[in-house]
């Protein structure tokens, strides 16, 4: 026993805790408020919205836009198998 | 085009990153809005959003995916993955979870769902892959949102357990550096003001300044040198490019264009037959890039001329610096802007669309400007 404690175990090895980090940036972006948006933040925000409308505007006239529109349109509807599925009750969003 | 709200993620999302000229943010080496916005305003739609839930979404999405990409660190978008379309889809599934409203455990689950759905390959660039990723990051973000809300189950811990996240695309987990304060991520956005790969941007500022300082002409010019980071030979070297969208990865011939006094914010100057244009080719074959592996990532450059008198210019520049003047920026956006939509929309349509978003905060209902944007774009699909 005495050799096995004194033993460093790697971080690797089964038994290791690894840090949370999926859960800490969940827990960030979760609890997020408008009111933590310091003003030139805000602003930045706005310039990345109408930056993207213009790029978007422009760029939805390129060829692989409508490539990706067509093969929307041309696929008949197939019938899913998993349409009888119900949501459990109280977690439906 | 009236589709699903999955659909029109999808089809956005490839569209506003079709030209490679929207913006970009060093931290997660990728396009952060090109994720995001697609798949919020598409739940916009469908759902009473205001401009200030939008805003909040927004930023939710943004320091998630800026946050992960410290995390991951340079190894994944050196090993090969398009890190816009990893890491974009757990930033959208962050910023659909938020406007979707949901708590910090159904949160992570998204994370997770997100986690196991981002995939994209660097090598795609160039090919009409590179905006489809972003579309399918936006379209899958929004899905694992939409399935978390509904109980869809994933591991808790997807982003640093064994065979996850992290450990799979080449990172290290780090609790400090990935949810290190570095203040506000959105305060190093950059904006794209050539229509061009942004590897390029530091290489055409450098020779337009070196153009303008000297009165250069294309016939003055002797020989080019343009010094860049080891990283750009793997992103935006394509020696000679054959099409337009070959040519926006191309040092070589950017920096033949900024010469030649072409405009680089010009999209029409990136069209195939452009890329032909014959004093552009014969500059292009005077320019050598030089990869320095000292000099990190994609924003520095150094662009040396020799001209036929003899004489060498030296011009340095990083692209990587956020602008300090908000309200310059402004106002070189909005030129940008005009210049991109006044083919396809109505003058009166331009200013409106300006003073939307500038009202952005006091927006109580998204769905006319999403509404506005369906009737404007010239594919339908908005």
């Amino acid at each position: 026993m005495s050799t096995l404690t004194a033993t460093r175990i790697p971080q690797s090895a089964a038994g290791f805790t690894p840090p949370r980090i999926t859960q800490e940036l969940a827990a960030r972006s979760a609890a997020l408020c408008y009111t933590d948006l310091p003003e030139d933040v805000r602003l930045r925000v706005r310039q990345c919205l109408l930056d993207w409308i213009g790029v978007t505007l422009a760029g939805a006239c390129e060829p692989l836009v409508h490539m990706l529109a067509v093969s929307k349109a041309a696929t008949p509807r197939p019938r899913s198998l998993g349409m009888a599925w119900r949501p459990r009750p109280g977690r439906r969003r | 085009m009236a589709t699903s709200t999955r659909q029109a993620a999808l089809i956005n999302g490839a569209a506003s990153h079709a030209l490679d000229y929207d913006d970009v943010n060093m931290a997660c080496t990728g396009h952060p809005s090109v994720t995001l916005i697609p798949a919020l305003l598409a739940l916009a739609e469908s759902r009473g959003v205001s401009g200030r839930d939008f805003m909040t979404a927004f930023a939710a999405g943004y320091e998630t995916m800026c946050q992960l990409g410290l995390a991951t660190g340079e190894a994944q978008y050196a090993k090969g993955f398009h890190t816009t379309a990893t890491l974009g889809t757990i930033g959208a599934a962050a910023a659909c979870a938020r406007l979707l409203q949901l708590d910090a455990d159904d949160t992570a689950s998204a994370f997770g769902i997100a986690s196991t759905m981002a995939a994209g390959l660097k090598s795609m660039f160039g090919t009409m892959c590179k905006p489809l990723h972003a579309g399918r990051a936006s379209a899958d973000g929004q899905q694992a949102a939409q399935l978390a809300a509904r109980g869809f189950t994933s591991c808790a811990d997807a982003i640093e357990c064994p065979q996850g996240f992290i450990a799979t695309h080449g990172g290290n987990s780090s609790l400090e550096t990935a949810t290190s304060d570095g203040g506000w991520h959105l305060r190093n956005n950059l904006f794209k003001f050539h229509a061009a790969c942004y590897g390029t941007h530091a290489a055409i500022e450098a020779a337009r300044h070196l153009r303008l300082q000297h009165g250069l002409r294309p016939e003055d010019v002797r020989c080019v040198m343009v010094r860049v980071g080891a990283a750009s030979e793997g992103v935006c070297n394509i020696t000679a490019p054959r099409t337009g969208l070959e040519a926006k990865f191309s040092l070589r011939h950017t920096v033949a264009m900024a010469l030649a006094g072409v405009d680089t914010a010009g999209m029409d100057n990136f069209n195939d037959d452009a890329v032909r244009r014959p004093d552009v080719v014969a500059l292009r074959g005077r320019v050598t890039v030089e990869l320095a592996p000292q000099c990190p990532g994609l924003t520095l450059a150094e662009v040396v001329i020799e001209t036929h008198t003899g004489t060498l210019l030296r011009q340095r520049h990083d692209s990587g610096r956020p602008a300090k003047d908000l309200h310059e920026q402004q106002q070189r956006l909005e030129n940008k802007f005009r210049h991109l939509v006044e083919p396809v929309l109505d003058a009166s349509d331009v200013d409106e669309l300006i003073d939307l978003v500038c009202r952005l905060d006091t927006l109580t209902d998204l769905s006319p400007l999403a509404g506005m944007l369906a009737r404007r774009s010239c594919a339908r699909v908005l």
